[in-house]
């Protein structure tokens, strides 16, 4: 299978402050990649670059043999920790909004599962509550056919139960070889859907490895990251 | 599953979706000056009928008058409604969260400012042309009212004043210049707004976004007239209307046309303005594509 995420020596830095240096890492079509790491250790620069929202960096950052681009921009889903839908739109026209851009979203699901999430197609997006309105920006990307979702933090700052919720609702809406890249902070909610896992901190790559190697010594990745960065609040 | 999409096909979604974005306040103006007018021509109507009673015509004519005032009054409002829209929705879409939206859309930066700048062009465009035809067609039809004669007449007898000159050849070639140097320095302060709100988002001036967007603004506009002034000392093209009603280009001194008892027009600014102003389009595309920082 093709790389659908190839990273070459990638650095990116503010001013003197250096949040990502020289990581290198590739990952293989059709996973579920778990982007782990503590707040600021690069894990948003590194989504924001995939995506094609930073371009001055140093390095090579290949999504499916394409640098971050138009073409890269069509085949991934992004979902971003913030709210970003304009407040004037409604339901429908957020639906209408990402099928006029995007040739791999199916509008007919996404109208479907406004009725199934009890989402009215025509409340403006000012008036939902927080909950609606990462319902609704949930549905948008997950009813895209894209070669690749990234979804920042999808269950930050959300009861348990909508956090079953949401994960249920990735997991039965992605696509068959189609790869997640989702970051959380989350990890014993989740870890048992990632197949990788791609460990961040301060900048550098700490771990790139699959679940199943992981986890052979009978830890779980919750362990290995409290491992990993237990260092950093230690004095 | 599509990996490819047509690069035109998306430039015309996003000018469909930034017209819809502004429409739905901007269009609300619009239907205001059009009920307006409709008010105004059913008590124009009213009041040149000879079968209706007085005292109808008389409200008729109260109304009549304060559509007058009203439209003059919203055309107006218009130009700054529009203009606020200019503004705000270039900062909203782009550089608030919604950035997060526009920014990983399948289309260039190129193709988001364009989009802009053409809808949002053709919206201010559209006011001044409101605000100038509600102003001069409401106006005249005051004078006529008032004065009892009509507008035309009088500029008539101001032309016949001057004798020959200018021809109407002239008259239709400087109207044609004032639109064309509206349209331009109309062009240069949009660029100048959005290159301000642009740079003002880069990481290091973003903490003041609002001062340093006011600041670049000042300066950029400095610039663009100190470059105007520099390149009119160097080649002053200019449109001269000559006395024997001819129109005639060149480059002349300032003396030369206004010493030789000739009337000119000064080109060489609006093509400055226009060469800064594509200068301008791509230096804030690339900005918006290198150095934004989306919070």
């Amino acid at each position: 299978m093709s790389q659908i995420i190839s990273v070459r020596n990638l650095s990116k830095s503010y001013g003197k402050h250096q949040v990502l240096s020289d990581v290198s890492f590739d990952f293989e079509g059709g996973q579920i990649i778990g982007l782990l790491g503590p707040n600021g250790s690069g894990k948003t620069s590194l989504i924001k670059i995939l995506t094609g929202l930073i371009n001055d960096y140093s390095g090579e950052v290949l999504i499916d043999g394409n640098k971050p681009g138009k073409v890269s921009k069509s085949l991934v889903a992004f979902l971003p920790e913030k709210t970003y839908l304009a407040s004037w739109m409604n339901a429908d026209d957020a639906v209408n909004y990402i099928a006029d851009f995007y040739d791999d979203f199916d509008k007919v699901k996404a109208m479907h599962m406004m009725d199934v999430f009890q989402l009215p197609h025509k409340q403006k997006v000012k008036t939902m509550s927080k909950g609606m309105q990462e319902k609704l920006q949930l549905l948008l990307v997950m009813c895209r056919n894209a070669k690749l979702y990234i979804l920042d933090e999808p269950m930050g700052g959300v009861d348990p139960a909508a956090r079953d919720f949401i994960l249920e609702t990735i997991l039965k809406n992605r696509p068959e070889g189609s790869t997640i890249l989702m970051s959380t902070h989350l990890i014993q909610d989740v870890e048992e859907i990632f197949d990788s896992i791609l460990m961040i901190g301060r900048g550098s790559l700490l771990m790139k490895d699959t679940v199943a190697n992981i986890t052979k010594s009978g830890k779980t990745i919750n362990d290995i990251f409290k491992e990993v960065f237990s260092v950093d609040w230690n004095f | 599953m599509t990996g490819t999409s047509k690069p035109k096909g998306k430039f015309l979604m996003l000018l469909k979706n930034d017209f819809l974005a502004s429409a739905r306040v901007i269009s609300l103006f619009y239907i205001a000056l059009i009920i307006l007018f409709g008010i105004f021509g059913i008590c124009n109507l009213i009041g040149g009928s000879d079968s209706i009673n007085m005292e109808l015509i008389e409200k008729a004519t109260s109304v009549r008058n304060v559509s007058i005032v009203l439209s003059i009054v919203v055309s107006f409002l218009l130009i700054f409604v529009t203009f606020f829209f200019v503004v705000y929705d270039f900062f909203k879409s782009l550089f608030s969260p919604q950035g997060y939206l526009s920014f990983t859309l399948p289309v260039s930066s190129n193709q988001l400012l364009g989009s802009k700048v053409i809808v949002y062009g053709g919206w201010m465009l559209l006011s001044y042309a409101a605000f100038m035809f509600t102003s001069v067609y409401l106006m005249n039809y005051t004078a006529n009212e008032v004065v009892g004669r009509d507008k035309i007449s009088l500029i008539e007898s101001l032309l016949t004043m001057l004798g020959d000159f200018p021809s109407t050849t002239q008259i239709v070639a400087y109207l044609v210049y004032m639109v064309l140097m509206f349209f331009v320095i109309f062009l240069s302060f949009v660029s100048i707004v959005y290159f301000s709100i642009t740079v003002s988002h880069i990481r290091q001036l973003q903490k003041h976004s609002v001062i340093a967007s006011i600041i670049v603004f000042f300066i950029t506009a400095l610039v663009f007239l100190w470059i105007s002034f520099k390149m009119t000392d160097i080649v002053n093209f200019v449109m001269v209307f000559n006395e024997d009603k001819t129109l005639s280009f060149g480059i002349l001194s300032e003396n030369e046309y206004l010493v030789g008892n000739k009337l000119g027009m000064e080109v060489t600014p609006g093509f400055a303005f226009l060469i800064l102003d594509v200068i301008m389009f791509f230096a804030t595309s690339h900005i918006m594509h290198k150095k934004v920082n989306l919070k």
